[in-house]
């Protein structure tokens, strides 16, 4: 497992604004913007902290959440949602979710957010 | 004694006797009289007839041979007599002849008395037909009486009559009352059942649409976070990472800022709209108009680069308009034509054409785009439902086409696309024609 964090989300500038910011404070990091791109980039990055949008065009986020856990379960995951009813966030936690941050967020929250998972 | 041969009154009996032998006379006159009866004598037949007529004696006793009118006479008389017809006559006769006897009898008498009188015989005899007389009054008496209560019976008989017939026509009415009652109670029951169902299903249908109302805030609330994350996002990122940038970066931030407000903006139009069609506050004018023209208004509109490849094929001669809203349809041409030209990109081209059918103008826009697969060719014209490609994404709210089905049908038109995947798709929609007079 290495230091970076992988971000699956399908909105493209809301990827690109969570890659900057991290770049920014030198985490490595890379974007996937599908349910199967994103599998395939946790495979072969082995990045220790996933930030994962729960709605993706090839598949959902919980899914996606339940099999990294199963193939990794050390490894961290941080739902980035919009969905603010109760049962996505009870969907998250079943799939074995380490954390929620809301849309919209802080970009300073979510930089803190990543920081206190890094094991690096 | 006397109780027994009074006639219902408290006097004694009266005895008329008829004999033209004065010793005859007062023998059994003396004799009855001691016996307690009350006695009138006649020596002639004309005169017992009178004293018969005037004083209704209780009996008779009459000789047979006197020298005026004889016996036979005498009671032939009293017999046509209506007043003394009823008085029963014993002749007293010395004659023993059968034939008088028998004549006696034809003539009404009751009995007879031979000469020499025997006093027990004759007391016997007048005892016994007073008797009969009694008991004849007596069932006169109780024959009246029975009448009496027969008509009283009667009478009875038709009060209880009527009254049943009362009593029963009383009850055909309550009866009728109560089959007509019962009838009303089940109408209105069945009209309860009924009124119930229509609750019931109003009732689901609320609950249905409480159901999409909820849905539609959670996905609306959804569609608005995502441009305003970015607009947080990149302008909390240029606030705090300002000196890190250089000024193409700057520029790219803040045009991003301005590009998803004005996303955002629009998915809130959107949103408006979408929410004034279900409230069903969707009042459109309906008025003729020319849709070519519209066409081509909503084209200039869109200040496409000089040749870019838009083609108009207009196949409808200029009187032929249609019936509905311009405004309302230059907003769906513009959806259609914003989709198309978000997925041809700058490679491919858009195609218009505006044909006519006997009712109808149909616009067919067509694009050498994607495509949409066959199982997703419905669903785009639902409320949020994006195309889910992974290759060609796309950015608008998910309400465009749900927004132009909405209008189109308003108008009474119909909206529809044919596509092929890989090849493009044509979005058509059809307006009703403007009826000509011609």
């Amino acid at each position: 497992m290495n230091d970076s964090v992988l971000i699956i989300e399908d909105e493209l500038l809301i990827a690109e604004l969570v890659k900057m910011n991290l770049r920014m404070r030198h985490i490595t990091c890379n974007v996937a913007t599908t349910g199967q791109e994103g599998m395939e980039m946790f495979e072969n990055q082995n990045p220790s902290i996933v930030l994962l949008d729960v709605r993706l065009p090839d598949t959902d986020g919980w899914e996606l959440c339940k099999k990294i856990k199963q193939n990794k379960p050390d490894s961290v995951v941080i739902f980035m949602t919009a969905a603010t009813q109760k049962k996505d966030r009870e969907e998250a936690e079943k799939a074995g979710a380490d954390d929620f941050i809301e849309k919209p967020f802080d970009i300073g929250e979510l930089v803190s957010l990543v920081n206190k998972y890094r094991k690096y | 004694m006397i109780d027994e041969f009074s006639t219902g009154s408290t006097l004694p009996a009266t005895i008329l006797i008829i004999d033209d032998q004065p010793k005859n006379l007062a023998v059994i006159g003396d004799y009855l009289m001691k016996c307690g009866f009350t006695i009138l004598v006649s020596q002639t037949g004309t005169g017992g007839l009178r004293r018969a007529r005037d004083l209704k004696p209780d009996l008779i006793l009459l000789d047979i041979l006197m020298p005026d009118m004889d016996g036979f006479e005498t009671c032939r008389r009293l017999k046509a007599d209506e007043s003394t017809k009823n008085i029963p006559v014993i002749f007293m006769t010395a004659l023993t002849s059968v034939e008088d006897k028998v004549k006696g009898f034809e003539l009404g008498g009751v009995d007879y008395i031979t000469k020499p009188i025997q006093y027990e015989e004759v007391l016997a005899r007048v005892k016994t037909h007073l008797q009969i007389v009694n008991q004849k009054k007596k069932l006169r008496l109780q024959a009246s009486v029975l009448r009496k209560i027969n008509i009283h019976l009667k009478k009875e008989i038709e009060t209880r009559k009527a009254a049943e017939r009362e009593l029963q026509s009383l009850n055909e009415e309550l009866e009728y009352r109560i089959k007509s009652r019962t009838e009303e109670l089940s109408k209105t029951a069945e009209k309860l059942r009924v009124a119930n169902i229509k609750l019931e299903k109003a009732n689901k249908e609320l609950l249905k649409i409480d159901t999409i109302k909820t849905e539609f805030v959670a996905l609306a609330s959804h569609e608005l976070r995502t441009p305003l994350t970015s607009i947080l996002g990149y302008a909390q990122t240029l606030l705090a990472s300002y000196s890190q940038m250089d000024n193409s970066m700057r520029a790219d931030v803040l045009s991003t800022i301005v590009s998803e407000s004005k996303r955002l903006s629009a998915l809130i139009g959107n949103l408006l709209d979408i929410s004034k069609i279900e409230n069903r506050n969707f009042n459109i004018v309906i008025e003729p108009f020319d849709v070519g023209e519209v066409i081509e208004r909503v084209i200039n509109a869109l200040n496409l680069p000089s040749g870019f490849p838009l083609t108009v094929h207009n196949m409808v001669p200029d009187k032929h308009r249609v019936v509905g809203n311009q405004e309302k349809t230059g907003q769906v041409i513009r959806n259609l034509l914003d989709n198309a030209l978000r997925y041809v990109k700058n490679e491919g081209q858009i195609t218009i054409e505006i044909k006519e059918t006997d009712e109808f103008i149909r616009v067919g826009i067509s694009d050498t785009g994607p495509g949409i697969r066959p199982e997703e060719q419905e669903k785009i014209f639902e409320k949020f439902y994006r195309i889910r490609d992974e290759k060609n994404r796309s950015f608008g709210s998910g309400l465009g086409l749900s927004i132009a089905s909405n209008i189109i049908e308003a108008q009474g038109g119909r909206i529809w696309v044919e596509s092929k995947y890989g090849k493009g798709s044509t979005f058509y929609f059809t307006l009703p024609k403007e009826i000509s007079y011609e």
